[in-house]
């Protein structure tokens, strides 16, 4: 490597250092914390989101099993339909998937300047992240 | 996408490319994916496998069909091509790992769990 292109590339840390702090200060980043905050903050949101998530896996626990009852599965749709009109958490979720959108999109930039995916290689073993970040 | 962050990114991924373990795998990957030996064996190894499931759908498998078949994963596994390949895999998964980590303190979140897709379920 001549020592103009030395002078060209940063080293890791500096680059990776760079790279979260343009992360971070992003639009969709900075909006993901705005909500997350308004979430934490507004008890009856909270309230509303455990129920349905509670509600939500007790059905499919039973189904599981053959059971579930209409009364049950339609009381799973109520909970669905209020969080959906619930602005807290629509905003909330809205944000969450387009930062989610946005990193995989620099995962693909990283990628395609490295000739492999960086996240499927650099996650660790068994991870999921079905519920987004943070 | 903003700008200031698709020039971070490639910024980030130039770095990371000039590491020697990025290097290694680059190259071992580009000789396991090319080299026309591996591939002859890759491809006989392919035919061999569909031919053993077929064999046992039919209910005709012997066990000479399984040692045939055990027998060419062990040429392609040993091959010193393959053997590289993997060897530099796994230790380019471990420094991406780490370094994931890193940038996950910074972050605040595993930008790999939340980016990669994932292998749940």
């Amino acid at each position: 490597m001549s020592s103009d292109n030395a002078a060209v590339v940063p080293d890791l840390d500096t680059a990776t250092k760079d790279f979260a702090e343009a992360v971070v200060e992003s639009p969709e980043y900075r909006e993901y914390i705005r909500t997350a905050e308004l979430f934490e903050k507004d008890q009856d949101a909270q309230s509303l989101f455990q129920a349905f998530q509670n509600a939500q896996q007790q059905l499919s626990a039973q189904q599981q099993w053959g059971a579930g009852s209409t009364e049950e599965i339609q009381r799973v749709r109520d909970l669905e339909q209020q969080v959906q009109e619930n602005a807290t958490l629509t905003e909330h979720f809205k944000a969450q998937t387009e930062l989610v959108d946005t990193l995989k999109e620099l995962n693909t930039v990283i990628g395609d300047e490295l000739g492999f995916d960086y996240a499927t290689l650099a996650m660790p073993p068994r991870s999921c992240c079905s519920s987004g970040c943070g | 996408m903003n700008d200031t962050l698709r020039t971070a990114a490639v910024g980030f991924a130039t770095a990371l490319k000039q590491q020697d373990r990025v290097q290694s795998y680059l190259t071992a990957q580009e000789l396991f994916e090319n080299d026309e030996k591996i591939a002859a064996l890759r491809r006989e190894y392919g035919e061999l496998v569909q031919a053993y499931h077929s064999k046992q759908a039919a209910g005709e498998l012997q066990d000479e069909d399984l040692q045939q078949v055990k027998s060419m994963q062990k040429d392609l596994n040993q091959h010193p091509i393959t053997t590289d390949y993997v060897t530099s895999r796994n230790s380019l998964v471990e420094e991406l790992r780490a370094h994931n980590q890193q940038m996950g303190a910074l972050l605040g979140f595993d930008f790999a769990a939340t980016t990669g897709s994932s292998s749940c379920g």
